[in-house]
């Protein structure tokens, strides 16, 4: 059988967490969600071994990277041995965590295991700012002490700051803090609606008027101090020229191809990314190679929006993030919640 | 799986652009076409076409179906690939236009036609595109960073300590990081590849040391440099 290459594999090591954040895109946080919320591992102490599962993987499958969140990945005792197993086998790891777990002791032995990038949220400069959007007071000192651990075993941080109406106005400062505690780069992630976020739409989707500022502020920020600043939830040409923020990085949706992050949850489900609830197959089932073939990816990877039919930049931005689309509007093809909310203000590039 | 006339087209040029080898990568392009029951049953055995394929428009056709393969070197570059996308998939559909004004073909043949290289031309610009949402920043490897880089995190921090009121030993341990990497910059040359020469000896006895073990020693002049260091960009002063 021949091997697959992907840039990264996302895989969810549990549905549990410990916060309560109002943006989370975590499918099964939304509002009325009918299906298994996950298991409680905090609860139980106990979770079901993993170590199957990226065997699987990794027998068919070569990834650079090997993404691991939740939930709350470290409520899983067993982290660092998944870790080890992992970097044992190739791939680096990036960790996706809120750091309130990650002690001086653990940060050091998940370092050491092999954790190649910690990725953390820091949502504010001001403590009350985010713990309320972490629904979890001690939130902040939790991130900076974990950022402070990192710094000082040697590790790599990441900052990911998400721009809601709450806090976009914070920006700046928080990417002072960020570079004080040694992060080597932030993700500018717009508030992308899915999960709980979905009952905080209104109160958290900022304006384009927000966003655009926004960028200006950490376009300065990094060009002084020379941080890399990614934004990694997709910004619409139409509404926001990216030529004008020349030290930012920016994406678009890449489901389907070598640069997709396919995620893949403790029971098996393949999904193309960790926004949507699109179960492409089991990977106890089927091969990943026919998990996601191409006539399996057609209906998410096809999906446009009517109002980008002729614009010039519809194999690109693909009207931003379907996902959200999805979760949202219940279709693929819909105008995601930035880009329908400023509709008016769009202004397509026509082919 | 049912798959409706535009998907399967769609689906045909994935699968022959996958044949042509056109660079798309990954195994899961090759997947053949799934079986269409719903094929009337005169159609369900392929037929061989009528046409003449000696013609120049047909040949035409042909090298943009093996040019696809060029296309997933451009595609590297997202503005220039882009630019190839869109020119390959324009030539295509004049190509076609030649070929049924010259009535070699029928028009809805090629309408269909141009569905199925317009999806292989994307799906192959589309695997080598440079495009993510996921960490499109090339964040460097770990590498001590340099003095005035510290120097500035040193400031910042202390900065940001007042304004956002954060927990002291937080900001203590935080400190102490950037003074022992600033130390680290502050020893000579030849004691920092002393270090590097320690850590490499011990990865190729392919047992890396713990942490604690390849700690830099750090001589207390080199401490004092850099706390001084820190003191007078943060005009504070001693004692």
């Amino acid at each position: 059988m021949s091997r697959i290459f992907l840039q990264s594999v996302i895989l969810e090591v549990t549905r549990s967490c410990n916060h309560a954040c109002l943006h989370c895109y975590n499918f099964w946080s939304a509002p009325g969600y009918a299906g298994q919320a996950g298991l409680d591992v905090a609860a139980e102490g106990h979770c079901a071994p993993l170590e199957p599962l990226l065997e699987r993987l990794l027998e068919q499958v070569t990834c650079r990277t090997l993404v691991l969140t939740g939930g709350e990945p470290l409520l899983r005792p067993d982290l660092p041995q998944l870790v080890e197993f992992i970097a044992r086998r190739g791939p680096k790891v990036n960790l996706i965590t809120n750091g309130h777990l990650l002690s001086e002791a653990l940060t050091a032995r998940l370092i050491e295991a092999g954790v190649t990038i910690f990725e953390l949220p820091l949502l504010s400069f001001r403590r009350e700012v985010h713990d309320a959007l972490s629904g979890a007071s001690g939130a902040f000192d939790a991130v900076l002490a974990a950022l402070a651990h990192i710094r000082k075993h040697r590790g790599q941080a990441v900052a990911v700051f998400v721009a809601t109406k709450r806090n976009i106005a914070d920006l700046g400062e928080t990417l002072k803090l960020a570079y004080a505690f040694g992060a080597r780069g932030v993700m500018f992630n717009r508030f992308n609606p899915g999960g709980r976020g979905l009952a905080h739409l209104e109160e958290l989707l900022p304006t384009l008027g927000q966003v655009r500022e926004a960028l200006g502020v950490a376009e300065r920020a990094a060009t002084a101090l020379g941080l890399p600043i990614s934004c990694s939830i997709p910004l619409q040409p139409c509404l926001i020229d990216m030529s004008e923020y020349p030290h930012l990085w920016h994406g678009f949706c890449a489901a389907g191809s070598q640069r997709a992050y396919y995620t893949i949850d403790p029971s098996g489900d393949v999904r193309p990314c960790n926004h949507t609830p699109t179960v492409l197959g089991n990977l106890w089932q089927e091969p990943f190679a026919a998990i996601i073939s191409p006539e399996r990816l057609f209906p998410f990877v096809s999906a446009l929006p009517a109002f980008c039919a002729s614009c010039r930049h519809r194999a690109t931005c693909q009207g931003g993030c379907k996902a959200a689309a999805q979760v949202c509007y219940g279709d693929l093809s819909a105008e995601e919640p930035f880009l329908r909310t400023n509709l008016a203000s769009a202004r397509p590039a026509r082919a | 799986m049912r798959l409706d006339r535009r998907e399967f087209m769609r689906a045909v040029g994935v699968a022959l652009a996958g044949l042509t080898g056109a660079g798309c990568g990954g195994a899961a392009c090759y997947v053949p076409l799934p079986p269409t029951p719903s094929l009337p049953a005169g159609l369900a055995t392929p037929t061989e076409p009528t046409v003449s394929f000696a013609g120049a428009g047909w040949q035409r056709l042909r090298e943009l179906w093996y040019s696809l393969d060029a296309l997933s070197e451009k595609a590297k570059d997202l503005e220039a690939g882009q630019r190839a996308l869109e020119e390959l998939v324009r030539e295509h559909e004049d190509a076609l236009r030649s070929l049924v004004e010259a009535r070699e073909l029928n028009a809805n043949v090629a309408d269909e036609m141009q569905v199925a290289f317009s999806e292989a031309a994307w799906h192959v610009w589309r695997k080598g595109a440079p495009i993510t949402c996921y960490l499109p920043a090339p964040y460097p490897d770990y590498e001590l960073q340099g003095r005035s880089d510290l120097q500035r995190q040193a400031e910042l921090l202390e900065e940001m300590a007042k304004t956002s009121q954060i927990d002291e030993a937080t900001v203590a341990e935080a400190r102490a990081a950037i003074e022992r990497d600033l130390a680290y910059l502050t020893l000579a040359e030849e004691k920092r590849d002393a270090i590097r020469k320690q850590v490499m000896e011990a990865g190729d006895r392919a047992s890396w040391p713990k942490l604690a073990e390849i700690e830099l020693e750090i001589p207390p002049e080199c401490r004092e440099a850099a706390e001084i260091l820190v003191a007078l960009l943060l005009q504070r002063d001693g004692g």
